[in-house]
C-alpha cells in the first residue's frame, strides 16, 4: 500500500514537474473547469466514504468498485465539459477574447477528467474496461479535431 | 442517496452554466427531440408496453422487479449514447457540406453544429443520470 501510494505521488509529481517546462503550472489551473469536474468527484468520494463498504470493494450486484465508478463519472464529466466548452467556443468565435477561456475549459475539463480516471484506476484493484478506453480515445479525437478547427480558421 | 446524487450533479452543471455561460446557448428543441424520442421508442419497443400513450407504465415501471429495472436502465443508457453519436453525425454532415472555403464559423454557431453538440450533451447527461441511478445506493436496497 505504501509503495502504491508513493508510486502515485511520484507520477503526479512528474506531471507537475512537466508543467514547469512549458507555460508553468498556473496555466493548468482553471476555476470553472475545476468546479465542473472536481466538485462532483469530491461529492462522490464523500458519499463513498459514508458507505459501510470500502471504496475498493465491489458495489453490491454491480461488478465495479466505488473508486472505479468515480473514475468513470470523471470521464463522463470530462466529455460533457468538453462539449459545453465547444458550444461556448463556436458560439463566440468572432470574439477573440472569449475564445481563450472557452478553449481552456474544453481542454482542461478533459485533462482533469482523464487525470482523475487515471488516479482512480491506479488506486483501485480493477481492470480497465473497454468502454472507458473508448471514451478517453474519443475525447482525444475531439481535442485534436478542435485544435485542427482552430488552426484552420486562424 | 440516489436522488441526492443525481440532483447534486444536475444542479452543479446548471449552476456552472448559469454563472459561466449563456443558458439559452444550451437549449435546442430539435436536439432534444433527436435524443428523447428514440429513447422513448426504444423503451417501448424493448420492454413491450402495448400503448405508447398509456401513462400507467410511467408509474408501473419503478415497482417492477430489480432485473426489469436494471434492463430498463441499460436500455436508456445505451440508447442515449447511440442517439447522441447519431445526432452528432446528423449535425456535422450538413454543416461540412454547406461550409464554404476557407473555414469560417462566423459570429454565431452554425445551427447544424449546434444540433451536433447539443445532442451529444443531452445524451451524455442522460447517460450520467442513468449511471448514477444504476450504481449509487445499492446497499440501501433490499
Amino acid at each position: 500500500m505504501i509503495v502504491k501510494s508513493l508510486s502515485i505521488i511520484f507520477i503526479i509529481l512528474c506531471f507537475i514537474a512537466t508543467t514547469f517546462f512549458g507555460s508553468g503550472p498556473m496555466a493548468f489551473l482553471d476555476l470553472p473547469s475545476l468546479w465542473f469536474v472536481l466538485v462532483p468527484v469530491l461529492f462522490l468520494l464523500w458519499v463513498g466514504s459514508k458507505r459501510k463498504d470500502k471504496m475498493t470493494s465491489l458495489i453490491k450486484g454491480r461488478g465495479i468498485s466505488w473508486l472505479e465508478l468515480v473514475g468513470y463519472v470523471a470521464v463522463i464529466l470530462c466529455v460533457i465539459g468538453s462539449h459545453m466548452g465547444m458550444v461556448g467556443l463556436y458560439e463566440n468565435f468572432g470574439d477573440k477574447t472569449m475564445v481563450g477561456p472557452a478553449f481552456a475549459f474544453l481542454v482542461l475539463t478533459s485533462f482533469y477528467g482523464i487525470l482523475i480516471f487515471f488516479i482512480c484506476f491506479l488506486l483501485g484493484h480493477h481492470q480497465l474496461k473497454k468502454v472507458a478506453v473508448y471514451f478517453v480515445l474519443g475525447q482525444t479525437l475531439i481535442l485534436v479535431n478542435n485544435m485542427l478547427g482552430l488552426a484552420l480558421s486562424i | 442517496m440516489k436522488i441526492l446524487c443525481v440532483l447534486f450533479f444536475l444542479l452543479n452543471i446548471g449552476a456552472w452554466t448559469f454563472t459561466h455561460s449563456n443558458f439559452k446557448n444550451f437549449f435546442d428543441l430539435s436536439s432534444f427531440i433527436i435524443v428523447i424520442l428514440p429513447l422513448y421508442l426504444a423503451i417501448s419497443y424493448r420492454h413491450g408496453w402495448r400503448s405508447l400513450f398509456n401513462l400507467k407504465f410511467h408509474t408501473d415501471v419503478w415497482v417492477k422487479s430489480e432485473k426489469e429495472q436494471d434492463d430498463l436502465l441499460k436500455t436508456i443508457a445505451y440508447t442515449a449514447l447511440l442517439t447522441g453519436a447519431l445526432g452528432m453525425t446528423i449535425g456535422l454532415v450538413p454543416m461540412y457540406l454547406n461550409l464554404s472555403h476557407p473555414l469560417s464559423f462566423g459570429p454565431s454557431m452554425d445551427p447544424f453544429m449546434r444540433i451536433s453538440l447539443l445532442t451529444s450533451i443531452y445524451a451524455l447527461l442522460v447517460f450520467l443520470v442513468v449511471v448514477l441511478i444504476y450504481f449509487v445506493g445499492r446497499e440501501d436496497e433490499k
